[in-house]
């Protein structure tokens, strides 16, 4: 039903105002001109008159006339809604969510045979009409009706987005449109309102994603790895695809393998050969409509070998014999001479540990501190401890104490450390006194303020296990942080982050927490006064991959371009123009004196 | 700035020429004049369409403001700030008046309104409301959604208005995170405002965590720490119960602020207990977070297996350890491995060492490295020495060995032989050799004296030092048998000649059939043990009286043997003596000196322990742990790690002999349940590790399956049988890494999970005893937790936009350097003034008064 400012007591008194006035115009009588002429002429103009037509009837089409332009003029001025809602008003919503990245058999992604047919609805637009464009991954923050050159260029500027919960402001539900469209895929947007006009995207194609990748240290067995790889044939064809993991050219590893439709497998590669560092996964197959979920990004953390310089006095350390069991550990015995003549920058251990032996400058590398005294170097202080104390652990949730308690450990007599906000605290004497301390940092220290052989550290079951932790912990990088594109959060000890190509990333802080944004997948890595973070962006989720969840119709069955022709137009646009010729025609009807 | 949307439509500006044209050729009677009027004014009308229809637009710098005002009414905000905070609105509204606004009203969902009197008439609704989430006219208050609250805002401002969300918040977010809608924000200029909400019930209590260990085991002692919130100094009360039984309750003095407070409870029975933790504090004005409900998988009591060597005396440790709430099974053999596998600790306690088979040492050995059992290895004189356990597989294990320290050098031993008429022949023969081969076993420093007695003693060997003991054999073989047997008389002697004797040791061997007369024996006998006096009993054939032997044996601290043949006296009397005087027997009052404090003993006061009565001498080995010793300095009480096990050996013993007085001793039951609990098996597997956790809305429950050599298990899909309130449905877990698996539920109607594994396919029954179930409870909402608002938060919003923290309107309305164009379309003017234009021409065209004025 078309309505005028949906019909309110306005217009209805400008409606009748109007009509009256044209009315009254009408009823005007022109004068009547006395002129002296020729009989003939008198006669002529009987016959001619009893050929046309009364005028009566001209004075009522003229009416007619006046009050259609009239009307019309009026209409268009006010511009009439169509069943409550704005005729000259178009909302349109755009999906851009990831899976609108697939390409169809056009060639063309999803996205882009919907921003394309967009693109056509707008032009199939009268110009007068507003176009509401709202994205379905919120890009356009603020949505609102504008010009149709404005949404083209809101158009241009949109992106595929990374969010897997496509967000519609519900202000949408309610916008004043008499016309409102829909371009989707429907994979994640799910169902579509009733008063829209879908143009469905969609179109079923190959598609072979990584939905996981992770990387593990074999418990029994230190020195081998496996890498675990799921992948998802999110198509209704059986797919031959090729995974590969590499970390180098030479460091590679491949394995071909048959998917049948809809199916997800997971594989396990003996990743032994790899060393710590990134580690890119693929999946290729000569069908793949979807690229995005192709390639996924790992890292490992553990190194494979570590080689430790354990500095004593002793050839008979039972620190050696238990870091030399230590399967990935290389150790080396170092007397103190041998360390002390070893020139910065010419070090060749991964970590080194000091049984009793004061250094007398800051080790270059991580290092283990057993019986730390005052004549150590230091960056923290000591006192001694006179008594025989029982240690608890004061720091559970550190990696180094994780799964092992040293409640049994007695030390007769060492050093106390003063506590500060550089050091973490792992064990504390029961009568007080912090007696072991991590010094986190780029390079790491762990100190003990007590030789082994004055206390019963050596007897405790844990203690290898605390040797093994604390290794781990000095040479081994933190996790790897695995996060999804858009915005993510960081420690907020980070201090700067690269995209592996080196593009510094912008961050801001807030709340305790580090940000960045980022659309693209792959490694990143932070820098903290710890040591370095690794933060792989990845896509790895099912529903990324899953782009063929869609009950809506095909793109081939469905009509992807809306051409709305004449109800592209508003009716005020159309008023205006049904005026235009209205005004024409009245004036060649007046002047052929049809009307008056 | 003009602009033209649709310049084609000017194309129709030709039409004008031909309008002209027409009104040339018209055939009407207008005057020039009047013909030229009416053709301005109809040609206005058409360029006004015209131009209309080109859609011109003219574009503007403004400063109208658009501003939406997001009022938090979550639990955590106080009723009267919300007031305080639409009367704000109300003032500033009608005060500054801007071009567009509205209010969005939010909590764990949000409400869009455009008064303050449509935000009025919102229901808010508590936690446990039946309000859908997606109704407009509720707003549920158990969660805050800044993110989803602002992102609404940002989406209602419009485009082209100078952009500002005031923000009414305590900045306390539950779900979603605000600060990800910065950089949205900040690309669209808008500017957030935000005021700080004053808190809601901030002088609440509240539970704030609750952590049990990993591993717990009906009826043990189980440490839980409870992290609570306190807003003021002051006392609470914890209680934990299941189902509906209280199992502990407790005050406790807190500080303002977070508390970590450490309660002991037992739990009464094994497998998925849910649990009730409760916190009452007095004037707490929400109760509902004073509760967080969670289960645990407690495995069933420790099993223990306990063989000792004399029988009867088991009730001991048995009774201890049963009522510290161990399930204690007491057997005369080891069984067979997989049997033994089935407990969680051996105790070995005076067993003698050709009791236990060399195959069963072996399977000790493997159930202590490689299963990780525990052994405790209790002394006694069937131990030591070397026809115990020295250079025995058992001996591998133990954290010391039986090597032997220095002989004894303070030893009075007495040999009290019957030489009654019924000894007469082989018997008082064997007797005087046995006699003498216990002399053979002294050195010049040890003290020895013979005592014979028929109906009355004599004594053919006084007590001295062994000077000569080829004098001393002399003396015994003149023994002869005669007369009637008189044991009394003879002790009685015995007596006299050691109790005034300077040496630790006093030792007696009685030698008889026990025919006697009857006599106040347990009296004389107890006096001589107050004496430090030993007696040791040789029982001669079955005719006589056994049972007095025994009893005199028992009374005196000894050991009883029965001699059915005559020629075993001597190798009776010479095992016995071995044991006197061997070096690893040391009978004397012992003090227990702590040396090393270790857990297992905390709490257990050893200053009040009596003394000990005697212990087998070891040496510690070196890589082994001392934790008590004798006065002397000798290991009392040693321990190590073995393989995957650990073991200890308390050279004393657990029974009324050595340890008489021990086991009245009230920290006898505490000392044992302490030191076993520190042996036991570990809990859980190596190779099976299956956890629950909660991650907001969804239950997650992780499997990691590994081999019995540490690979992981690859390609399988455990299945889990789960509950989820009335409903029991079957799921698959999902490899996710190398040997993990992993199934997310979410929760239902604020159900808990419940998950157990289910033995099929490569699952055996072992996994699945291995993973027992798991119960993941729904949190109680977060926004219950009142402490105060996060400023941080709000001030890094309110930084990152531009915006300020609890600005003032003016400021919040200023426009300051912001402007944004805007658009004003042209058309209605057009076509009014089409209309206008076109209603004079038919007033001109038509009016008498034009016709005389424009006429020529």
């Amino acid at each position: 039903m078309i309505t005028f400012f949906a019909s309110s007591p306005l217009f209805s008194f400008l409606l009748a105002g109007l009509i009256g006035t044209v009315i009254l115009l009408y009823l005007l009588r022109p004068p009547v001109l006395n002129r002296l002429i020729s009989s003939n002429i008198i006669w002529k103009r009987v016959i001619g008159s009893s050929r046309l037509i009364s005028e009566r009837w001209r004075w009522w089409l003229s009416l007619l006339l006046a009050l259609l332009i009239a009307i019309l003029l009026l209409s268009a001025a006010l511009r009439p809604s169509v069943n409550g809602q704005a005729d000259d008003r178009t909302l349109i919503i755009l999906d851009n969510s990831p899976s609108m990245e697939a390409l169809t058999q056009t060639g063309l992604s999803r996205y882009n045979v919907a921003k394309d047919s967009v693109m056509k609805l707008l032009a199939s637009l009268s110009k007068d009409v507003q176009v509401m464009l709202v994205d379905t991954q919120r890009q356009i923050t603020t949505p609102s009706f504008s010009s149709i050159s404005d949404t083209l260029e809101m158009l241009e500027q949109l992106t595929i987005g990374n969010s897997l919960e496509p967000l519609v402001p519900s202000q949408v539900a309610t916008v004043d449109a008499s016309k409102k469209f829909i371009y989707t895929d429907g994979v994640l947007i799910g169902g579509v309102p009733e008063d829209f006009t879908l143009v469905s995207v969609f179109q079923s194609v190959p598609n072979v994603g990584i939905t996981r990748l992770s990387f593990a240290t074999v418990p029994g067995d230190a020195k081998r790895r496996q890498a675990f790889v799921e992948v998802v044939n999110a198509g209704s064809d059986s797919q031959v695809v090729e995974i590969e993991l590499a970390q180098t050219e030479s460091r590679t590893l491949a394995r071909r393998v048959d998917l049948r439709p809809y199916e997800k497998a997971t594989y396990i590669f003996d990743a032994t050969k790899f060393e710590s560092g990134p580690v890119k996964a693929a999946v290729f197959s000569s069908t793949d409509r979807f690229k995005a979920d192709d390639t996924a990004f790992g890292y490992i953390t553990e190194k494979k070998q570590v080689r430790v310089g354990l500095v004593a006095n002793t050839q008979d350390s039972k620190l050696f014999t238990l870091l030399n069991l230590m399967p990935r550990v290389v150790v080396s015995r170092l007397t103190p001479t041998e360390y002390a003549a070893i020139k910065p920058g010419e070090m060749s251990f991964d970590a080194l540990v000091f049984d009793g032996i004061p250094a007398e400058r800051k080790p270059t590398v991580p290092s283990i501190f057993f019986g730390v005294d005052s004549s150590t170097w230091l960056d923290v202080s000591v006192t001694p401890i006179r008594s025989s104390q029982l240690a608890v652990n004061k720091n559970t949730a550190h990696p180094i104490l994780r799964n092992i308690s040293m409640a049994d450990l007695l030390v007769e007599t060492g050093f106390a450390f003063g506590v500060s906000d550089d050091v973490r605290t792992l064990l504390e004497a029961e009568g007080g006194g912090v007696l072991a301390v991590a010094v986190p940092g780029a390079v790491k220290n762990i100190m003990l303020g007590f030789d082994l052989d004055k206390s019963n550290l050596t007897f405790l079951a844990d203690f290898p296990i605390l040797l093994s932790n604390s290794i781990t912990w000095l040479v081994d990088e933190p996790p790897i942080l695995s996060v999804n594109p858009g915005v993510v959060t960081l420690p907020g000890d980070v201090t700067k982050i690269y995209r592996i190509d080196g593009v510094d990333m912008p961050l801001w802080f807030a709340d305790g927490k580090a940000y960045f944004h980022t659309q693209e997948t792959g490694l990143y890595t932070a820098f903290t006064p710890n040591g370095p973070l690794r933060v792989s962006v990845s896509q790895l989720d099912r529903r990324f991959s899953d782009i063929n969840l869609s009950k809506l119709p095909s793109l081939e069955s469905s009509q992807n371009i809306v051409n709305p022709g004449l109800t592209g137009y508003s009716l005020a646009f159309l008023a205006g123009a049904l005026t235009l010729i209205l005004l024409m025609l009245d004036w060649y009807l007046y002047h052929r004196r049809i009307t008056q | 700035m003009l602009s033209i949307e649709n310049p084609h439509a000017l194309w129709l500006l030709l039409l004008l020429p031909l309008l002209w044209w027409l009104s040339l050729k018209t055939k009407t009677t207008l005057g020039r004049r009047h013909l030229r009027l009416v053709s301005i004014l109809r040609g206005l009308a058409i360029l006004a369409v015209i131009v209309g229809l080109a859609q011109p637009i003219i574009r503007y710098a403004s400063q109208d403001v658009s501003v939406i005002y997001a009022v938090d009414v979550s639990r955590s905000v106080a009723a009267d700030f919300i007031d305080k905070a639409l009367n704000w609105i109300d003032a500033v509204e009608e005060r500054h008046d801007p071009a567009r606004s509205k209010l969005v009203i939010f909590g764990k969902n949000r409400a869009v309104v455009s008064s303050t009197q449509e935000a009025r008439a919102i229901t808010i609704a508590d936690l446990g409301s039946d309000a859908p989430l997606n109704d407009s006219g509720y707003v549920e208050q158990s969660g805050t959604n800044l993110q989803d609250a602002i992102d609404e805002s940002l989406a209602l401002l419009g485009s082209d208005y100078i952009k500002r969300v005031v923000l009414f918040s305590d900045g306390n977010q539950t779900t979603g995170s605000l600060l990800d809608l910065v950089q949205s924000a900040q690309r669209s200029d808008v500017r957030i405002f935000p005021m700080v909400a004053e808190s809601a019930q901030v002088e609440d209590a509240w539970i704030s965590n609750v952590k049990f260990p990993d591993r717990l085991r009906e009826l043990e002692p189980t440490t839980v720490l409870i992290s609570v919130y306190s807003p003021e100094k002051t006392t609470i009360e914890i209680s934990i119960s299941t189902d509906g039984r209280s199992i502990a309750n407790q005050e406790y003095p807190v500080d303002r602020g977070f508390n970590d407070v450490q309660m002991n409870i037992k739990f009464p029975e094994f497998g998925l207990i849910p649990l009730d933790v409760s916190m009452n504090v007095d004037n707490d004005p929400y109760l509902e977070n004073n509760r967080s409900r969670m289960s645990a998988w407690v495995e069933k009591k420790a099993r223990v297996l306990y063989l000792e060597g004399i029988s009867g005396a088991s009730s001991y440790l048995s009774e201890a350890l049963s009522d510290s709430g161990f399930e204690v099974i007491v057997q005369d053999l080891i069984p067979k491995y997989d049997e033994l596998k089935s407990y969680d600790a051996l105790i070995l306690s005076d067993v003698l060492a050709d009791a236990i088979s060399s195959n069963s040492m072996k399977d000790i050995k493997r159930y202590v490295k490689d299963f990780g059992g525990g052994l405790i290895f209790a002394g006694g004189e069937n131990t030591f020495g070397d026809d115990g356990y020295s250079n025995s597989i058992i001996e591998d294990i133990l954290p010391a060995s039986f090597q032997a320290q220095e002989k004894r050098k303070d030893i009075a031993l007495v040999i009290a032989i019957d030489r009654s008429y019924s000894m007469k022949g082989r018997k008082i023969e064997y007797a005087k050799e046995a006699a003498r081969a216990s002399l053979d076993l002294l050195e010049e420093q040890h003290y020895f004296g013979v005592v014979a007695f028929d109906s009355q003693p004599y004594v053919p060997v006084p007590v001295e030092q062994v000077k000569s003991k080829r004098k001393a054999e002399a003396l015994i073989s003149r023994i002869q048998a005669s007369g009637q047997t008189n044991i009394y008389p003879a002790l009685g002697i015995v007596y006299r000649l050691l109790k005034d004797l300077d040496v630790p040791t006093k030792h007696v061997i009685l030698l008889s059939d026990g025919d006697t007369a009857p006599a106040e024996y347990e009296r004389l006998v107890k006096r001589m043990r107050d004496s430090n006096i030993v007696i040791s009993t040789v029982t001669i054939g079955e005719g006589g009286n056994p049972g007095l032997m025994r009893q005199l044996s028992s009374w005196g601290g000894g050991r009883n043997y029965l001699a059915l043949s005559a020629e075993s006296i001597p190798q009776i009397f010479t095992e016995e003596t071995k044991k006197v005087v061997g070096t690893s027997l040391v009978e004397e009052p012992i003090l227990t000196v702590m040396k090393q404090a270790i857990g297992s003993l905390s709490g257990v006061d050893l200053q009040t322990a009596p003394p000990l009565k005697g212990h087998i001498a070891v040496k510690p080995k070196d890589t082994a742990e001392t934790i008590l010793v004798t006065q002397q300095g000798a290991p009392l009480l040693t321990r190590w790690q073995y393989g995957l096990g650990k073991t200890i050996f308390f050279t004393s013993d657990v029974k009324n002999r050595w340890s008489a007085d021990w086991v009245q001793w009230e920290g006898y039951g505490k000392f044992w349940s302490q030191l076993t609990r520190g042996v036991l098996k570990q809990l859980g597997s190596t190779t099976v590790f299956f956890d629950g956790e909660r991650q907001g809305d969804v239950a997650i429950f992780n499997l990691t399956l590994l081999t019995e050599d540490g690979n992981y298990r690859n390609g399988l899909v455990p299945e889990l049988n789960l509950s989820v309130g009335q409903e029991v449905r079957v799921a698959n877990m999902s490899q996710i890494a190398p040997g993990q698996y992993q199934l997310v539920v979410p929760f239902k109607e604020q159900q808990p999970v419940s998950a157990t594994l289910l033995a099929k396919g490569d699952i055996s029954d072992d996994v699945v005893d291995m993973a027992g179930s798991r119960s993941v409870f729904p949190s109680f909402p977060a926004e219950y937790r009142f402490s105060g608002p996060n400023l941080e938060l709000l001030s890094a919003v309110a930084l990152s936009t531009g915006g300020g923290l609890d600005a003032r309107a003016d400021q919040v309305f200023a426009p300051g350097d912001d402007t944004v164009q805007k658009r004003f379309a042209l058309w209605p003017i057009l076509m009014i003034l089409a209309l206008v234009a076109y209603l004079v021409e038919i007033f001109v065209r038509r009016s008498s008064f034009a016709w005389e004025r424009l006429s020529d």
